[in-house]
């Protein structure tokens, strides 16, 4: 194996010692934060253990009416939309790895402009409530199920994929779509990893297309409910009316722990996928 | 149709009439061939060729408002058309040069900096052996991605406060008065840029390191048996093998040269800040959206578009130019 | 090999066509805007006898308590006392706008509808026919007329219409502000001149008033949203700024009147002798309150809740908890060169932050009309304020006792739809009433309200440069006297002109 001398090795692991601990502050303030009295909350504070424990923002967040239906559909939304997505990204991603693909330019350029241009919210809004979509949570998966940047980036790493495998393949008589399943798929667990990483957060915290196609309460998402409480983004705070009303800063600290722990949880089973994608054997084979 | 048979095409040969004619039968006949070739790979592409019709191009026809009077009454087709008097009106704006000369700054600032140090801290963590730690690691740098521009910029005026945060106490402890930095145009973008790679650094290693973990084993040890050192290793081996993806997301992040952070400045700018970050994005946002003025705000986006196009073609062209695969 | 790839292309088409049926299949589902199954049985059993059908009508509101049904006891008794079944659709008050607009342009016509935040809104669903002249139906409706009266000037518009009604009606008044234990202790009293206030601002700053012998104390404080902190300042001096207001039948902007000049020259002076807290530029409201609540300010404009006893949106408990003896008093402006009796707070818009309209092309006109007209009587203000007397709250010699707590004011759904609700004080304590009406006697109305012109899209770019010369001007990164020129000229670049003759000439047609 590789070896090293051993000063870089010590300086790397203190580096990321320090590094960790930087980054780590951000959510240990917040994580402390939403632990702590809210009648004591201050910005002089630092946060570094809580300030009076206590767990009655939590239970307070848990009793909101519909948390549970907004956790029940930002789950179908999540699970739902990222295997749609990944599944589309994959799909449409592996033609475009292949070197001589008829017509390969002009579907490009054709993905390539929607990436730039946007039509708008309303036309947008028009097309969606045309399929009859508003106001159900396919709205939030479908109208952005694809992500170009992410098909591009998913198509650089099938080109990463060994021409001489994909060649022996074809010549004992596999089509393209076997070779896909059986060997394209099977050495990209990083990227698919990767990939279904960003759509899965992106459709954990997505927001904005709730608010503009969901009108029914027993639809909403799960952000929507946890921005609602903070009534300082609200509309009679902006403008002033309720200019003296100010929610306590722990419940946008508990929002964030709330949203961030299913991550959590997901995240070290996707990071062993990254150590799987290595080909083993495969060029001997 | 003319049955083909050799002779003649024989007598066709001769014939130059007769070797065009032969010329298209056979990319014709080529053509069809390919088709049928890549059958399938035009079958998976199917679907998402469907859903960008449908949902991207569909809704393009909108653009149009950006050259119409747009009142939601009259709708897109039966408001007045007023061609280029909107982008007149954008351009004439008396800080307009001004907005983008700060969104160019920033942006510019974000990307020489900001585009770097994930690639550095994935090729650093890649040495590290203890796969423990490195996916600890990896866990922990990522997790600022999550927390807001409103929580931050609470915690910035926590830190950076001269009253009350540490950097005022840090001052007052040599007898000084702490700048206050957040109101200050001349920190303000650096404050911008730090703040960012802060939260974003972690978020950003994820592609790169996923890409490092498909490299073959193999090359290395045989790296080691030719007699190469570790530098030389990350030289030759490591560096080309994320190539591919650093240039793929530098192209597009030069696209988006004209996005400098809207949510990050939105939150953090003042009224003592705001001439110097006040960018691009925050002023379609004031004149165009918040005043429910649509054409105002297509028309902005629709320059926008044009111009990410037109960054992204070059920065691809550049890129070939120099032996690089561009975005495809 | 071929056998299994045709397979392939096989389970490729079959999910593909299973996600059509899923996506045709859940059109079944709502369209747009449905509630919760709702179980108001209940409401129309009582008025059977001789009661028509009631009228359905749909609302398009915006959510005040996010996620909190509308099918509660609120809603039921509007459409008891109306013979209506109302239709709510709630949207998200930070998307809104958006959406509402979303809605009519896919030809959506609710009967009710809240339209939020600026003059231009209104005047772009009027020019296009969408909103229903309410005026007409005075005689049929007169408590609207009762209620419009009050404001009918800035109601009207051009064309003698009235197409709206403020939603949620009352003022925020502020009011100079003291820590008078501090005052006390120095032998000084409430100042009534600016000469005087200037003393008091030295004290409360320098002098060490809490006694701590560290410098943390200040006489004023800001934030960076409201700018409301040093407007005792400017009204010494007879103006008002970043507002419009009339003087002699003139609308006059403050922000660029010869007093404003010597305003920020005091302000300046403020800043140097350290009477004003420098973070007023990147505080938020929430942090202003904090150190409020903390005794870290002694000597600024502030809101009359800080009065109230009863710890309303909690203003009073905070500082009284952390420090057993501070008093919190007001007192009037003091008075400058100029100053002018006339002039001196800035005040809400008469028309409203959120207001309801009703769609021309609605189908029941006349339900929404009934609706409306209903919440504009006293017994629905009170009801839309506090509920019902005796269940939800009591009320003796005009002083009203809210008996439930806010978990069951939220279950009943007490002031969720607010459709023309005139914002009572009454269950706030004497003190705060007190505060309350003195700090009225010094609001100033708005010139530009109900005043749409074309030029009033200047007015953001206008506001922000103002401000960003000011707040240079007063932290000293530039001279006071150079500064205010560079501002008047600022002004004229930005159309400040245009946007003043534009106002005078509306406002002189509006009141002939």
């Amino acid at each position: 194996m590789r070896r090293g001398s051993r000063i870089p090795t010590i300086l790397n692991y203190s580096f990321f010692v320090l590094m960790a601990i930087l980054m780590l502050y951000p959510i240990w303030y917040v994580l402390m934060y939403s632990l702590s009295d809210p009648a004591k909350e201050s910005l002089n504070n630092y946060y570094l253990i809580p300030d009076g424990f206590t767990l009655q923002t939590y239970l307070y967040v848990l009793k909101l009416p519909h948390i549970i239906i907004g956790y029940k559909n930002t789950i179908f939304v999540t699970v739902a939309g990222t295997a749609i997505s990944l599944f589309l990204t994959v799909i449409t991603a592996y033609p475009f790895s292949k070197k001589d693909l008829i017509g390969k330019k002009y579907f490009f350029g054709m993905m390539l402009v929607t990436m730039l241009f946007y039509g708008g919210v309303i036309p947008t809004y028009m097309v969606v409530r045309s399929l009859g979509l508003t106001d159900t949570l396919w709205a939030l998966i479908i109208p952005n199920a694809l992500s170009v940047f992410n098909i591009l980036v998913m198509v650089k790493f099938f080109k990463g994929i060994p021409e001489s495998l994909i060649e022996s393949a074809k010549i004992d008589g596999y089509n393209d779509i076997s070779i896909l399943i059986k060997i394209v798929l099977p050495l990209s667990t990083a990227v698919l990893a990767s990939i279904g990483l960003f759509y899965a957060v992106g459709r954990w915290n997505e927001y904005l297309s709730c608010a503009l196609y969901i009108t029914s309460r027993e639809k909403k998402v799960l952000q929507v409910i946890l921005r609602g409480m903070l009534t300082e983004d609200s509309l009679g705070a902006q403008t002033g009316q309720l200019g003296l009303t100010t929610t306590p800063h722990v419940l946008r600290m508990a929002a964030i722990i709330i949203t961030l722990v299913p991550i959590l949880c997901v995240y070290p089973v996707i990071q062993k996928h990254f150590m799987k994608g290595l080909l083993i054997g495969a060029v001997k084979g | 149709m003319i049955p083909v048979t050799p002779r003649y095409n024989a007598k066709c040969k001769n014939n130059i009439r007769g070797k065009e004619l032969l010329n298209l039968r056979a990319n014709r006949n080529n053509s069809l061939k390919i088709v049928r070739r890549d059958k399938y790979l035009l079958l998976l592409l199917l679907p998402g060729i469907v859903y960008f019709i449908i949902f991207k191009y569909l809704p393009m026809g909108g653009l149009i408002i950006a050259f119409k009077d747009y009142s939601i009454f009259k709708g897109m087709w039966e408001s007045p058309w007023v061609g280029f008097n909107i982008f007149r009106e954008v351009f004439s704006s008396y800080d307009f040069l001004h907005i983008i000369r700060n969104t160019l700054l920033i942006s510019i600032y974000k990307i020489a900096f900001g585009f770097p140090i994930p690639i550095i801290i994935s090729l650093m963590l890649n040495e590290i052996r203890s796969r423990h730690f490195k996916r600890s690691i990896q866990t922990i740098i990522y997790l600022p991605h999550f927390v807001s521009w409103v929580v931050i910029y609470g915690i910035m005026l926590t830190i950076l406060s001269p009253s009350y945060g540490i950097l005022g106490d840090i001052y007052q402890m040599f007898g000084k008065e702490a700048p206050h930095m957040i109101a200050n145009s001349r920190y303000i973008r650096s404050l911008l840029v730090i703040t960012e790679i802060w939260k974003e650094v972690g978020w950003g290693t994820i592609l790169y390191l996923a890409s490092l973990s498909t490299v073959d084993p193999n090359l290395y040890e045989a790296a080691v048996i030719d007699g190469a050192n570790k530098l030389r290793q990350v030289i030759h081996i490591t560096i080309p093998s994320i190539m591919g993806v650093v240039v793929l997301l530098l192209i597009l992040r030069i696209g988006s040269l004209l996005s400098a952070g809207f949510e990050q400045i939105l939150v953090i700018q003042n009224d003592l800040t705001r001439p110097v970050i006040d960018v691009f994005e925050t002023f379609t946002f004031r004149r165009g959206i918040e005043l429910g003025n649509y054409s105002y705000a297509t028309a902005v986006g629709l320059f926008s578009s044009v111009v990410s196009m037109i960054l992204v073609v070059s920065a691809d062209r550049l890129a070939k130019s120099v032996g690089e695969e561009g975005l495809l | 090999m071929l056998k299994s790839g045709l397979k392939k292309i096989l389970l490729v088409m079959l999910v593909l066509s299973m996600l059509v049926s899923l996506i045709t299949g859940c059109q079944k589902t709502t369209s747009n805007g449905t509630t919760a199954a709702t179980t108001t049985t209940a409401a129309t059993t009582t008025a059977e006898t001789t009661a028509a059908k009631p009228d359905e009508i749909s609302l398009v509101v915006t959510e005040l308590w996010p996620g909190v049904t509308y099918e509660n006891f609120n809603k039921q008794h509007i459409e008891e006392k109306t013979n209506t079944k109302l239709k709510v659709t709630a949207l998200d008050a930070s998307t809104a706008n958006q959406q509402l607009n979303v809605m009519l342009a896919a030809g959506d016509r609710p009967e009710i509808m809240h339209i939020g935040g600026l003059e231009s809104y209104e005047t772009n669903y009027v020019k296009d026919g969408l909103l229903l002249a309410i005026n007409k139906y005075y005689d049929k409706y007169p408590n609207l007329q009762n209620r419009i009266q009050k404001t009918i000037n800035m109601s009207k518009r051009d064309d003698g219409n009235v197409y709206t009604i403020n939603a949620s009606a009352g003022q925020d008044p502020w009011v100079p502000s003291y820590r008078k234990d501090w005052l006390d202790k120095f032998s000084l009293g409430i100042p009534q001149t600016l000469d005087e206030y200037m003393i008091v601002a030295d004290t409360v700053s320098n002098k060490d008033p809490d006694g701590n012998n560290q410098k943390d104390t200040f006489a004023i404080g800001g934030s960076k949203t409201d700018f409301r902190f040093f407007n005792h300042i400017f009204a010494a001096f007879g103006v008002i700024p970043y507002y419009w207001y009339v003087v002699d039948g003139n609308v006059v902007n403050g922000t660029i009147q010869p007093g404003a000049k010597e305003a920020l020259r005091t302000l300046n002076k403020l800043y140097t002798m350290k009477a004003i807290d420098p973070e007023f530029v990147t505080d938020t409201s929430k942090r202003v309150k904090e150190k409020y609540s903390q005794g870290k300010y002694g000597a600024f404009c502030y809101g009359t809740l800080c009065f109230d006893t009863f710890n309303t949106y909690g203003y009073y408990k905070p500082l009284h908890d952390s420090n057993p003896a501070a008093v919190w008093a007001y007192g009037p402006i003091p008075k400058g060169t100029g100053f002018n009796e006339k002039i001196g707070m800035q005040s809400l818009s008469e028309k409203g932050w959120q207001r309801t309209a009703i769609c021309a092309a609605a189908k029941n006109i006349d339900a929404a009309l009934r609706v409306i007209d209903w919440m504009c009587t006293d017994e629905g203000q009170m009801f839309t304020n506090y509920g019902l007397e005796g269940q939800h709250y009591t009320m003796k010699d005009d002083v009203v006792t809210i008996t439930i707590d806010d978990a069951k004011r939220q279950e009943v759904g007490v002031t969720q739809l607010y459709l023309a609700q005139d914002v009572l004080n009454l269950h706030y304590s004497k003190e705060y009433q007190q505060a309350f009406d003195f700090a009225s006697k010094l609001l100033t109305p708005m010139g530009n309200d109900g005043l749409d012109v074309p030029e009033s899209k200047y007015l953001v770019e206008l506001n922000n440069n103002s401000r960003t010369q000011y707040f240079k001007i007063i932290t000293g990164e530039v001279p006071v006297d150079k500064g205010f020129d560079e501002l008047l000229a600022q002004w004229k670049t930005l159309h400040g002109d245009e946007l003043a003759a534009a106002y005078n000439a509306a406002y002189k047609a509006k009141n002939k």
